[in-house]
């Protein structure tokens, strides 16, 4: 499994309503132009995350 | 923007979409749930804005589109350095513990492993031993549902279908007793029933 948990992660369920307040862990996925993105390395600008899927 | 594509089966599928969309921004391919573990949603589309310091600020879980004129103008809100404002209600339903998540990461690798060599039966098995573990996960369900019936997604997508098979499926797991972390909602019906035993 690609992907680290957040740091001193003991709470099992996000309590706030849509995460909102939650920091977004250090997850590692590939890119599918090759290589791989760090979420870490996108702090410093704000983002919009898209999660979709082809079905 | 990130776009992460969250394909059970493989990046394959999503190459073409890929393509059609042109994208320019980074596109990562997300194989094995780790986001959805680890953010608590169990459906895609989804619109997560996070801040400079990785810190999410608003979320929208389910139904979020970039076509959407009112999700256009909370992204742009937010990107101009503004308040996004609240978010919509929508609370994940719960989230799994670490063990549970390891555990549903392995399933869906060894499912998506077995559809790669094209072992149908065998993929479909460790998706439904995933989808038994987090039931809730429209993602593996889907994922499912893609490889059962095609029909129902190609040349369109037979959304009818989907609430309909969705809600008999739960209702089987359900009293079956499949009912993730949080355990069984308690069925009306039952109620009533105690309610007419005591009076």
């Amino acid at each position: 499994m690609r992907g680290t948990r957040p740091e001193g992660e003991t709470v099992t369920r996000f309590e706030t309503t849509a995460n909102v307040g939650a920091t977004v862990p250090d997850i590692v996925l590939p890119r599918f132009e090759g290589g791989e993105l760090r979420f870490v390395e996108l702090r410093g600008k704000r983002l919009l995350l898209f999660f979709w899927g082809s079905w | 923007m990130v776009a992460i594509a969250l394909e059970h089966g493989g990046r394959a599928a999503a190459v073409p979409f890929v393509a059609t969309a042109g994208a320019t921004f980074p596109t990562v391919v997300d194989e094995h749930g780790v986001t959805s573990a680890h953010l608590g949603f169990k459906a895609v589309p989804n619109g997560v804005l996070v801040d400079e310091g990785g810190v999410i600020q608003w979320s929208k879980y389910g139904g979020f589109s970039i076509e959407n004129p009112e999700d256009v103008a909370v992204v742009e809100r937010f990107l101009a350095g503004e308040d996004p404002g609240l978010s919509p209600d929508a609370t994940p339903p719960y989230q799994l513990g670490p063990t549970e998540r390891e555990l549903v990461a392995t399933k869906l690798q060894l499912g998506q492993a077995s559809a790669q060599r094209g072992r149908r039966e065998e993929a479909i098995a460790a998706w439904r031993d995933a989808l038994r573990l987090d039931p809730e996960n429209l993602t593996i369900r889907k994922q499912i549902w893609a490889v059962e019936h095609p029909e129902k997604f190609h040349p369109t997508i037979d959304w009818e279908w989907q609430r309909a098979q969705f809600t008999a499926e739960r209702e089987q797991e359900i009293a079956a007793g499949i009912c993730g972390p949080d355990g069984c909602p308690i069925p009306p019906a039952s109620r009533d029933g105690e309610r007419a035993t005591a009076s």
